[in-house]
């Protein structure tokens, strides 16, 4: 037995030696230019430039917003009303920026988890019954869809122009301020938290994330294509399919506008907008520091074909035709798909083409596994 | 040598009493691996669905605590197996509640698996436990010495034909002339130290792939052969944990290297136990009408493992993207298959139609391993009718939008979508429905 041991150590030594010495022959492939599964130069751009200057503007975005409304529940009066309205907005799109890391990471692993800070459709009925009861324990279980941008959304334009009387005239009128802080207050220390955890300074996993190499579902660029994959299909799914009727419930299919994300301000589109160009923005490499290694490159490294052509540039033209169908939808949402679904439709199956790029043919090229949960092979 | 003294002959009982041992601690390992890492929950407690095999829908999981009983079961037999306890219970209950298992869902079907509940039901055929082992301590009349042949060698059978089988499916235009799919994957290890970047270059992906289908075709020749037989051993040791190295393949490696221990001889396997002195011959027979039992269940083994890994020919198309006759066939890491498929869901009354969300009846597994394989979109989509039915749908149709790339191939719509498929039946007639792959 201890000669089999030993033997089969060498034996593996050896092939390890050989296999390292023959490196120095020059390799048949197509690849040999600097980026690879595996290399990090990817990864750096991708954490560096367009991850963390996410979470830092939506930190400031949401630390704005949160000042704002404290002075608007000391003061509410119609200015302090828009200014807290128009930071919202900002907020929330630049949330759509970062909900695409809510899988993995600082915004995963902590309770609650920040993907908890979007739950669309919101519970008016128990934001309402929270706020009469003076109930601002928003991370109580039951109040999962009463927080958030969506619950904002409800308490900051739920009422059209009743909205200022709900916070100076209304006999629950300080009950709602309170909730209306603790939901802000909530929000702004959930994304300081994630952001903290990325942070070099604080939790430091951009070190984790740009030293994730490899393709396994634990490295960073497994983690980051299921995560943001993930999200790519709320986008079908909730943002779009719910609202238009795509899904069906039962035995009937009605458009349902209510269902939108963002219904009582009537920026979905804007949000789908935001999320769309985020997820582009790490195909392309696209950040605040202008173009780096994206996605893509991972694609044009490995050569992936699609359809007689480059999977690499089928992906880029798909995002800029999806990009130009959205832009040319008009917000509200909710009213536009009453009106006119048809451009929301072929947007729909736009999305659709790009789910299976992003999921299919994408991860199969660079030999990652689309699987949110574990399990061997063989 | 004489096939009928490799069956009939007589031949020590070491090796069998090794071989147990062997198998009970990796099946052991291997048990509490599987608990320890949550997977008695996600495959077969969360999930509302499950894909049954064939003929074998009766088949269903039990309540939570039971499933995890029958896991606990699997451990506690599996190390009476190793320590010869008890064995035919140990055995018995150690083979049923494997298979069952396997049977619930055919999401998590994978070749060691089978490979595994085919070993545990020769082991079920052997006799043994009757040396070395607490079964003979406890009653001595039990311990045998000497055994018919065919009692170890149907072993080194079964693992050659599983190599051989494996060796042949490397034998196609994808492995040999393009190096697929190891071509996708092996970049996937470029990041590591010193030998990293050599994973994207293409000879090596070449190199691989024609190592490995020699290694298959030949490694049970010269595990057979005695004078190659060490080395092949390291061979064997080197490619499983290299290969468990770079791929997600689990116990698999172990497994393999442990069983072919079986492969040495009688003196090497009775040192490893520590019995070089001589002991009184005891032999052991089968009465004659038990026997009569086994060679006819082993006649049918026989033919089953012949003829199954080719049943493939019997099909048109593309094997690998149709995958009718795929499983079974010891075809093992040979592609790279991935797949989008959405689901539709249409009134025949009000013509209205919706997308079903998959991930409101599937698991996420359950959903990749779904997209690519026929039989389970068609057991999906019948699954999907019924639930619209009791939503009060009258004949619901369903069809699929479905999308598959193999190896590199880039997607392509894999299902025609305009068949109603919730008026497909499954069967083994080649299914219809399948789009061709239209290689280049």
């Amino acid at each position: 037995m201890k000669r089999i041991v030993l033997l089969s150590l060498t034996g593996a030594a050896a092939i390890l030696l050989l296999l390292n010495f023959s490196c120095s022959k020059k390799g048949t492939s197509s690849s040999g230019t600097g980026s690879t599964i595996g290399n990090d130069s990817i990864l750096l751009n991708i954490g560096n430039n367009i991850i963390l200057p996410g979470y830092k503007s939506l930190s400031m975005a949401t630390g704005s917003l949160d000042s704002a409304i404290i002075d608007f529940s000391a003061n509410p009066n119609g200015a302090s009303l828009s200014n807290v309205r128009a930071l919202f907005k900002s907020a929330y799109i630049a949330w759509e920026s970062v909900s695409e890391y809510d899988g993995f990471g600082p915004a995963y692993n902590v309770q609650p988890t920040l993907a908890g800070l979007n739950l669309f459709p919101t519970t008016t009925t128990r934001i309402d019954s929270n706020i009469n009861a003076g109930n601002d324990n928003v991370n109580a279980f039951s109040n999962a869809s009463a927080k958030g941008f969506p619950a904002l959304d409800y308490l900051l334009f739920g009422a059209g122009n009743n909205t200022l009387a709900n916070y100076t005239t209304d006999a629950q009128a300080s009950n709602r301020k309170q909730y209306l802080s603790a939901i802000s207050a909530d929000i702004k220390t959930e994304v300081n938290t994630a952001y903290a955890g990325w942070a070099a300074r604080g939790g430091n996993y951009i070190n984790t994330f740009v030293n994730g190499t490899g393709n396994s579902i634990s490295s960073s660029l497994g983690l980051l294509i299921n995560s943001m994959d993930q999200d790519f299909e709320v986008l079908k799914n909730d943002r779009l399919g719910i609202p238009l009727g795509k899904q069906p419930p039962g035995a009937i299919l009605p458009v349902l506008p209510k269902e939108v994300e963002a219904y009582y301000s009537g920026i979905s589109a804007q949000l789908a907008l935001a999320q769309l160009k985020a997820v582009q923005n790490i195909y392309l490499g696209s950040g605040t520091q202008g173009n780096g290694p994206g996605l893509q490159d991972y694609l044009i490294e490995a050569g992936a074909k699609y359809n007689g052509g480059l999977l690499s540039d089928t992906v880029k033209a798909y995002f800029s035709s999806a990009v130009s169908a959205l832009q040319a939808i008009p917000d509200p949402f909710s009213a536009t798909i009453q009106s006119n679904a048809a451009p929301a439709d072929a947007l729909y199956a736009e999305i659709q083409q790009l789910v299976v790029l992003l999921k299919t043919d994408m991860p199969s090229s660079l030999g990652v596994l689309i699987t949110y949960g574990d399990n061997d092979g063989d | 040598m004489e096939i009928t003294t490799e069956i009939n002959g007589r031949r020590h009982i070491a090796p069998l009493a090794v071989l147990r041992m062997a198998f009970g601690l990796i099946m052991l390992i291997s048990t509490i691996r599987f608990v320890l890492k949550g997977w008695v929950y996600d495959f077969y407690i969360a999930p509302r669905f499950y894909f049954p095999f064939w003929g074998f829908e009766w088949v269903k999981p039990l309540p939570a605590m039971a499933m995890y009983a029958v896991f606990a079961c699997m451990a506690i037999a599996s190390f009476f197996i190793m320590i010869g306890f008890l064995y035919r219970i140990s055995i018995s209950a150690f083979f049923i509640c494997f298979v069952y298992v396997e049977l619930i869902d055919k999401t998590y079907y994978l070749n060691h698996y089978y490979f595994v509940s085919i070993i545990a039901f020769l082991m079920l055929l052997v006799p043994a436990h009757r040396y070395f082992s607490v079964d003979v301590i406890r009653k001595p009349s039990l311990k045998v010495t000497q055994v018919p042949a065919w009692t170890i060698n149907i072993f080194k059978w079964q693992l050659c034909l599983v190599y051989f089988c494996a060796g042949i499916s490397k034998l196609n235009h994808d492995w040999m002339l393009e190096a697929m799919p190891l071509r996708l994957w092996l970049p996937a290890n470029a990041g590591l130290p010193l030998i990293g970047p050599l994973f994207k270059q293409a000879w090596l992906a070449f190199l691989f792939s024609w190592f490995g289908a020699v290694f298959d075709l030949l490694i049970g020749f010269l595990l057979l052969y005695r004078p190659t037989r060490k080395t092949a051993y390291v061979f064997v040791i080197v490619f499983h944990v290299f290969t468990g190295w770079l791929f997600k393949i689990g116990m698999f490696p172990y497994i393999m290297i442990f069983i072919t221990i079986i492969f040495f001889s009688e003196g090497f396997h009775k040192a490893l136990i520590g019995k070089r002195s001589a002991e009184p011959p005891v032999n052991f027979s089968y009465p004659p009408r038990k026997m009569n039992v086994i060679t006819g269940l082993l006649i049918v083994y026989v033919l089953l493992q012949l003829v199954l890994p080719f049943r493939y020919l019997l099909y048109p198309g593309t094997l690998f993207w149709t995958e009718q006759g795929y499983r079974f066939s010891w075809r093992v890491m040979l592609m790279e298959k991935s797949g989008t498929a959405f689901f539709y869901v249409k009134d025949p009354l009000t013509g209205k139609r919706g997308e079903v969300n998959n991930s409101k009846f599937l698991t996420p597994l359950q959903e990749r391993m779904m997209d690519t394989q026929p039989d389970m979109i068609l057991q999906y989509a019948h699954y999907l009718s019924d639930v619209y039915k009791s939503k009060g749908m009258k004949d619901p149709v369903v069809t699929v939008q479905s999308y598959v790339t193999l190896n590199g191939s880039g997607s392509r719509l894999y299902i025609d979508s305009s068949v109603d498929l919730s008026r497909q039946e499954e069967n083994f007639l080649p299914k219809k429905w399948i789009l061709p792959f239209h290689s280049k």
